[in-house]
């Protein structure tokens, strides 16, 4: 069991984000979403969550110039998180780790199932 | 929207085209252009060559013509003296009958120093100029050779007896009715005379003559210099190739005065005895300054030929080498725009459509009834399906270096077992058997667990694809000569014989794998090679079409490396 936390996902295909906001729910997590970094920063300046679930491919800003903003405000950086990709670049993998990712996901390899747990287990610590 | 990059090495493929096309290229002009080439320089050379014989012709040409106004010139000397030997007056040494008659000639014909005859031991009887003194002509050239030989022989250069003027002579011998020679007559020319002639020879400038005695001693030179007359030539080579049995010949030499010369010479009288020879110079500058022309024209000409084709060339290189980069670069564009969009366009959905399942099938957001669960399953598998044709397309167009190799050592016996647990369900639905056989103790080899686990799994896949309900298919693992192979067996359908060259070729498959089975990308092996060599293994088969297959590859031993 997972104490009530709120997390944060960033995604822009609507089917995954259902997915995504089914899975958590189910596991007793606040959901927040969110389409663009525009509108995830709005949100986490708002109020800062537990974790964010970050896209990498969305619309202005992409996913990591939204890391980097989540790095610099105050609000959110300690906050966890954990970026999101279909693809699985070393480069972006480093970029992510240097711009201070907690972790880096390959959605397209992974069930989400795996995704809920690897969620979890950062949430735990 | 980010676009993913990839990890392609762009430059690669341009590279190598480049580099290929730029040296067939190359070869076939070189093809061409040289043999062409080979004829051109030749035919400058031969006409070069021919050119200059041609002037060597000519210098000899004219300096035939020199030595014949010089034979002109002595050419009456022969008759005149033959005539005058036979002369009652000569035969008798009747001294001053003789001389009247000389004196007489020599008024006459202008042209000659003196005329005169001896004694057999060259006492001068008779003598056109009169004698102031007694003059004895032993010693001088033209008397001796003409008692030596009894014959018309030219001398050398002397001052005369008699006139005491530098002169040439000829003389002829006197003979008595039984033919015994009893003295000698001769004519002298003034060598001012032989100078004089040379002038109508018609010489081009800057042409020098000396006309020498069989001694080498110069007798008369064109244009006439202070003091040369008399003198001797040096004791070189070619003097003396001049005056040996040569009768004509050319050759090439820095002249006493620093000029280059092309020389020619030629006997003046070749029926005298020891006949003067005429030695002409030739500026070579001059002479071969027509030829200089002639080949820098050749030469500026095959230069500007060789520039021209050369040009073509480039442009024609250019534009099979710009067309066809610009054709590469195209297809690599595509190909990137393929992966990009197969990449990320493709995997998105179809990653939403099996997360959608996923949940479905695990009950949320609330349960399914069975059968729609069977639906929903059915539905998975497919998506399942899918994500792997992508994900094996994606790999393949990055030419299996797309995915990271962690190469370690592995136990391939527990992956092998493990493939085969995942694919029990699979096997069980055709009823067919798998009998594997995998010994204890087999060390590890050098590979990538995930990617080994592809190759294992794609072999067992076909193999049961493609065995008949009820086969067997025999999975087997040993340690042969360091190396561990791994087979497997089917007793399926086989792959016909002309076909097998084909089967690791992506998008390949049998003719007879595609009529049982008509779905199925044949990338599969494609894949598995890629796989295999990557981690540094190998990978082959054995078939015969009807009866069965035999995959096998081979991994080296991890403590080996």
């Amino acid at each position: 069991m997972i104490d009530k936390k709120r997390i944060l996902v960033v995604e822009d295909n609507a089917s995954l984000r259902l997915s995504l906001k089914v899975a958590f729910e189910g596991t007793g997590l606040e959901v927040e979403l969110a389409e663009s970094g525009k509108e995830a920063l709005d949100l986490a300046a708002a109020r800062p969550p537990d974790l964010v679930l970050l896209d990498l491919f969305i619309p202005e800003p992409d996913g990591f110039r939204v890391l980097e903003h989540l790095r610099a405000d105050g609000r959110t950086r300690d906050v966890p998180v954990v970026i999101f990709s279909v693809l699985s670049q070393p480069e972006d993998r480093t970029k992510a780790k240097m711009l201070g990712a907690t972790d880096y996901l390959v959605k397209s390899e992974m069930s989400v199932a795996d995704v809920v747990e690897r969620v979890g287990a950062i949430l735990r610590k | 929207m980010g676009r993913p990059r990839n990890n392609l090495a762009k430059g690669t493929v341009r590279a190598r085209a480049r580099s290929g096309i730029r040296a067939k290229a190359s070869v076939l002009v070189l093809l061409i252009v040289l043999p062409l080439y080979a004829l051109i320089v030749l035919n400058i050379r031969n006409e070069y060559v021919q050119d200059r014989e041609d002037i060597f012709a000519e210098a000899s040409r004219l300096t035939r013509v020199v030595a014949k106004t010089q034979s002109d010139l002595t050419g009456s000397f022969q008759p005149l003296l033959v005539a005058v030997s036979r002369l009652e007056e000569v035969r008798a040494a009747d001294g001053a009958a003789c001389s009247a008659l000389f004196a007489d000639l020599l008024k006459r014909s202008g042209q000659y120093l003196n005329i005169g005859a001896v004694t057999a031991d060259g006492d001068v009887f008779c003598s056109a100029v009169p004698l102031t003194h007694p003059a004895n002509v032993s010693g001088l050239a033209w008397f001796e050779r003409t008692m030596a030989t009894g014959r018309f022989s030219a001398g050398d250069f002397e001052v005369g007896k008699v006139t005491g003027v530098r002169s040439f002579s000829f003389g002829y011998p006197v003979l008595d009715d039984d033919g015994t020679v009893t003295g000698a007559v001769y004519a002298s020319l003034d060598l001012g005379a032989l100078e004089g002639v040379i002038g109508s020879a018609g010489l081009p400038a800057g042409t020098v003559v000396n006309e020498v005695d069989r001694n080498g001693t110069i007798i008369a030179r064109y244009p006439a210099i202070e003091g040369l007359v008399g003198k001797r030539l040096p004791d070189e080579p070619v003097v003396r190739d001049v005056l040996g049995p040569l009768k004509e010949g050319t050759f090439t030499a820095t002249g006493l005065d620093g000029v280059a010369r092309l020389y020619a010479f030629a006997q003046v009288d070749p029926a005298a005895d020891s006949s003067p020879y005429v030695i002409v110079g030739f500026d070579r500058t001059m002479l071969f300054q027509q030829l200089r022309r002639t080949l820098t024209f050749n030469i500026l000409g095959l230069a500007a030929v060789t520039l021209i084709v050369l040009l073509m060339a480039y442009e024609g290189l250019k534009e099979v080498v710009i067309r066809r980069m610009e054709a590469l670069e195209d297809v690599e564009r595509l190909r990137n725009e393929f992966i990009s969009l197969a990449s990320h366009q493709l995997r998105t959905p179809i990653t939403s459509v099996r997360w959608l399942l996923e949940l479905l099938l695990g009950g949320k957001p609330s349960p399914l009834t069975p059968e729609q669960a069977e639906l929903a399953a059915e539905a998975k598998r497919s998506a399942d399906r899918l994500a792997r044709l992508v994900k094996d397309l994606v790999e393949v167009e990055k030419g299996g270096l797309g995915a990271d190799v962690a190469t370690g050592p592995v136990d391939a016996a527990a992956v092998v077992a493990s493939v085969i647990e995942g694919t029990r369900a699979v096997a069980l639905k055709k009823k067919v058997d798998i009998e594997a056989a995998l010994p204890e103790g087999i060390p590890p080899i050098k590979a990538d667990a995930v990617l080994l686990r592809e190759v294992v799994e794609n072999l067992l896949v076909n193999a049961l694809q493609y065995s008949p309900m009820h086969a067997t298919v025999k999975v087997t693992l040993a340690l042969r000569r360091r190396k561990v192979r791994l087979e497997v067996s089917d007793g399926g359908i086989g792959i016909p014989l002309r076909e097998q060259r084909h089967v690791f070729e992506r998008f390949y498959r049998a003719s007879n794998a595609r009529e049982l089975k008509g779905e199925g990308l044949g990338l599969g092996l494609h894949l598995s090679k890629l796989f295999v060599e990557r981690m540094g293994g190998m990978i082959g088969f054995v078939s015969k079409e009807g009866t069965g297959t035999t995959f096998w590859v081979e991994f080296p031993l991890a403590k080996d490396l």
